[in-house]
């Protein structure tokens, strides 16, 4: 008899899939140490065969249907429709207001202007439309209660568990304000959140529907003391901002002009004076480099030289803390269809001609492109060269994904912005200190002439044969090694601007991340201009899948490049097959947000693969998950930071991170590296590398933060530092290892973060 | 080897060998852990059902006609102890309120997210079939058993279990597509994420 099954159809592959994923999930929880048959163990056992509990059971369900039976037959149809009266009285400060008050004790009170309708009124609550005007609802606490409020295209569920609110709906701006006393609500509407947003007790809700516009912030009362040892613990513990939020287009690419709170700032300026200790009195033992002071403030340290962990901050779009917006179609085009001609290079790159002829709007944009669900072929490359587009799709899973599926020849799939550089103008200004520390913002030239504040400049630190010299890059290293030396040049270039002019002395936004050492040779202050950098452009919601020509050259596969864009965002973009990544950012590149991104390597997965490459300055990778590359994160050398790695997990054997060739700057923060049963695994190399491609020294004042890896390989260059804090994993070299049990935030990036904007500005940060 | 020693084993306990029974716990109790494990589900604690198991093996080892078949004697009680289980936790889910405990306990903490969402969705709707279509599935697709081993450890015979599943998958597809987690699954992807799958697994 033939004992084999046949083989599994179509329709039940997706159930073996699943089989096979229950089993390697049971497989990863098995008790390794099982508890043998003992005793009392068949007491407990042999208790449970008694037979008590059964006709207890039995008994007790038998009592409850009855008891259900007589409730049912005294009220057979439940609770009757709510009812409810309009009147008009006069407020307590006399103005006359409308009062609608309900059977279940809710009342809506509104302006006697204010143009509202109950839509319809159930046994569970009522259904409003605000048409135009302002209303308060107090909605009484009931089990099951269905309150809901329309304005415009917002919908709003309210709780049933008691909920105080104001709204506010203008038509004519098409702008709601809602301010959340008491309760629970969940607003539906023109937000990249199809779940809609949740909104809870004490927030408030602003958002306008013309061009998607929305943030939810919380009202908070002043600081008192037992506030500031909150937030003490709070930064220790470093809870991130538990409620999603976006903002909408900003109208500029300048950083946002968020209000900080101001509590840690004073005390930042005061640091900036050049005091050893920047605590307020309370530096803990063991000398670390960075803690929480006791009113919940970050307190640093400095070296003999004034070398301090730089701020982290800026990095992400608009400069960090801005939350990436969601700019709506126009509702008179439709999503692109996949065509029938094997090709859709040409019609996606046509519509994103057309968008990008477009004008502007006064938020920047000019549109979206947006691709319908399906499976796209492209032959071709797709260009996206204009500020203000927008490609995205209808998401990256499920049936009704987007997939660009690339086949042809090995290459890189979506190029954003041009192939450019900067142009630096005039002579440049030498900066005279004998040494800028890292962390520095503020330093003395040899002139201030024809510089002003807002000036956008570039400081340049040359890579110098004396300094080359010094770290030991100035010669070869073993022949089958490093076979050559660096070379001399323009080395490190920042890119900032200008805050204050003080004499010769100069403030800058962002802090260097390399000191300027003048023994080393002389760093320069130049004016730049960058008139063909393209900013506002996003890449979101895709999925691509890579089936190139195995002839061609496979490393060249790449799903998108970054180049000459400032304020631009990937978020939300799952790729499968690529060996060279799924984005890489590259020098031109500036306050780039990659967010919620998953890259995972050809099976087998080459030793070259790489996930993610993070070049330019001021970019953030944010939530980031690489499956089976060899490298989850790549750089460029001489990459100028600073620029953050937040929450990355690379998944893989052996995963290793290892930064190129005098990368300054990177943050690291809570990073992952495991093997595919989650155990810590692969390396975090930040040391002179002597390998197979012997790049040198790889990674400069940069900062391991809370990670976890298999090992952790971090010296200290000449010259320069690295600190770890919280490795989870074998630790190796002389790096800046921090041994003391200062109490420290979970995220670095986030607690500079709120520091310098204030706690709002970590809604950014959330999904 | 494997197959004599469990010959040797259940020669041991039938004659009663006092050590034999904790070779066969040592032996067993992966097996019936897992099968109770994946009958059941995440969430709740299985080291008294697999105790049981245990006491009902050795109480009817005796009743074993072929030597040879113990492993199969001792998944299908595992089989039918799990089958019990669903059947009371369905009754303890309508009185769950008057007896104040809950019914599933948390799922596991030691799995990657995605990987417990997959499971926890997936349970969800297999329970909603019965206790015969959940025991078939679960043999068929989970633990990967073949037509005819089904039909052995059930008493069914090759041509239900068949039917059943030919039934099974068309329902059961159906109600993935209807979940947000599970739709992924059912999906114009779900080829190629099998082979994913399978590669991910030759890797390990």
């Amino acid at each position: 008899m033939n004992r084999r099954s046949p083989p599994p159809t179509e329709g039940e592959q997706p159930h073996f899939l699943l089989g096979s994923v229950v089993r390697n999930g049971f497989s990863a929880q098995r008790s390794s140490n099982p508890v043998p048959i003992v005793p009392s163990a068949l007491r407990t056992a042999l208790q449970r065969r008694h037979g008590w509990r059964r006709p207890v059971l039995v008994a007790t369900g038998l009592a409850a249907m009855a008891a259900g039976a007589v409730v049912l037959i005294k009220i057979p149809f439940g609770p009757p429709a709510l009812k409810y009266v309009v009147e008009k009285a006069p407020s307590p400060t006399g103005v006359l207001e409308k009062r609608l008050r309900s059977s279940d004790g809710s009342t809506v009170t509104a302006g006697a202007a204010t143009r509202l309708r109950v839509m319809s009124a159930g046994r569970r609550g009522a259904h409003l439309r605000v048409e135009e005007g302002a209303l308060h609802a107090h909605i009484a606490a009931r089990p099951r209660a269905e309150w809901s409020v329309e304005a415009g295209p917002y919908k709003m569920a309210l709780a049933g568990s008691g909920t105080d609110l104001d709204l506010t709906w203008s038509a004519g701006q098409t702008s709601l304000s809602v301010v959340l006393q008491s309760g629970s609500a969940t607003v539906q509407g023109p937000f990249a959140h199809r779940e809609g947003l949740r909104i809870k007790a004490g927030e408030t809700l602003v958002a306008r529907a013309s061009d998607g516009f929305w943030r939810v912030g919380r009202s908070r009362p002043e600081p008192g003391e037992g506030e500031l040892q909150a937030r003490s613990e709070a930064l220790a513990l470093a809870a991130p901002a538990a409620f999603p939020s976006r903002l909408g287009p900003g109208p500029s690419d300048s950083p946002a002009a968020v209000v900080a709170d101001g509590r840690c700032r004073g005390r930042e300026a005061s640091r900036s004076l050049g005091t050893q200790l920047m605590g307020v009195g309370e530096e803990p033992g063991g000398d670390p480099w960075a803690w929480v002071d006791r009113s919940g403030c970050l307190g640093y340290h400095r070296d003999p030289q004034g070398n301090r962990l730089p701020d982290f901050s800026h990095a992400g779009y608009r400069s960090g803390g801005v939350p990436l917006p969601f700019v709506p179609r126009a509702p008179s085009t439709r999503p692109i269809a996949p065509g029938n001609s094997g090709d859709d290079t040409a019609a996606i790159q046509a519509a994103i001609d057309a968008v990008s002829a477009r004008p502007a709007d006064a938020s920047g944009f000019r549109g979206v492109v947006e691709l319908g669900s399906g499976t796209f072929t492209l032959r071709g490359s797709l260009r996206l060269m204009q500020s203000g587009v927008v490609l995205r799709g209808q998401g990256g899973d499920g049936g009704g994904a987007t997939i660009l599926r690339a086949v042809g020849g090995a290459r890189t799939v979506l190029l954003v912005g041009p192939d450019d550089v900067r142009t630096v103008s005039g002579q440049g200004h030498r900066v005279v200190d004998a040494y800028v520390p890292v962390g520095a913002r503020s330093f003395e030239l040899d002139s201030t002439e024809g510089l002003r504040v807002d000036d956008e400049i570039v400081v340049q630190r040359p890579f110098s044969q004396r300094w080359l010299s010094q770290i030991g890059m100035d010669r070869p290293g073993r022949p089958e090694a490093r076979p050559v030396s660096w070379r001399v040049g323009a080395g490190l270039t920042f890119e900032r601007r200008i805050t204050a002019i003080d004499g010769k002395r100069i403030t800058i936004d962002v802090p260097l991340v390399n000191a300027l050492e003048r023994e080393y040779g002389d760093s320069t202050v130049s004016k730049f201009s960058f008139p063909q950098r393209i900013a506002r452009v996003g890449v979101e919601r895709l999925a691509s899948r890579a089936d190139f020509d195995p002839r061609s050259d496979l490393g060249d596969g790449m799903f998108v490049e970054v180049n000459a864009v400032m304020n631009g965002w990937i978020r939300e973009v799952k790729t499968e097959n690529y060996e060279s990544g799924l984005v890489s950012l590259e020098e031109p590149s500036k306050w780039i947000t990659v967010e919620d991104v998953v890259y995972t390597a050809p099976q087998p997965s080459p030793p070259w693969s790489r996930a993610f490459v993070l070049g330019g300055q001021q970019n953030l990778l944010l939530r980031a998950r690489s499956v089976g590359a060899r490298h989850a994160l790549g750089t460029f050398g001489r990459t100028a930071g600073p620029n953050v790695v937040l929450d990355l997990t690379g998944v893989g054997r052996s995963p290793m991170l290892t930064p190129a060739r005098w990368t300054a700057g990177l943050l690291l923060d809570n990073v992952r590296l495991v093997d595919p049963a989650g155990e810590p695994a692969g390396e975090v190399i930040m040391r002179v590398r002597e390998g197979s491609k012997g790049s040198g020294w790889s990674a400069a004042n940069s900062v391991v933060w809370n990670s976890e890896a298999g090992r952790f390989s971090v010296d200290n260059p000449p010259t320069a530092q690295n600190w770890v804090f919280g490795a989870a994993g074998e630790t190796v070299g002389n790096g800046s290892y921090d041994a003391s049990n200062a109490p420290r935030p979970e995220s670095l990036y986030r607690a500079q973060l709120a520091e310098r904007l204030g706690d709002s500005s970590l809604a950014a940060l959330s999904r | 080897l494997s197959a004599d020693d469990d010959v040797f084993l259940a020669r041991s306990l039938i004659e009663g060998r006092s050590e034999a029974a904790l070779s066969a716990w040592r032996r067993f109790h992966p097996l019936v852990e897992t099968t109770l494990r994946r009958m059941l589900g995440p969430g709740g604690d299985l080291q008294d059902l697999t105790q049981e198991v245990f006491l009902r093996f050795f109480s009817k080892v005796g009743e074993l006609k072929k030597v040879e078949s113990l492993r199969p004697f001792v998944m299908a009680i595992a089989i039918r102890r799990a089958q019990e289980e669903i059947k009371r936790r369905r009754v303890r889910r309508w009185f769950a309120p008057l007896l104040g405990d809950t019914i599933m306990g948390n799922t596991t903490t030691e799995m990657d997210p995605e990987t417990r969402e997959a499971i926890v969705h997936l349970y969800r709707v297999i329970d909603r079939l019965n206790v015969m279509d959940r025991t078939i599935y679960v043999l068929r697709y989970i633990e990967g058993l073949e037509q005819a081993q089904i039909s052995d450890a059930l008493g069914v015979s090759v041509s239900t279990v068949r039917r059943r599943l030919d039934r099974l998958a068309k329902r059961v597809n159906h109600m993935m597509s209807r979940d947000p987690v599970l739709a992924e699954y059912v999906g114009p992807r779900a080829a190629s994420s099998l082979a994913r799958a399978e590669r991910g697994r030759s890797d390990r």
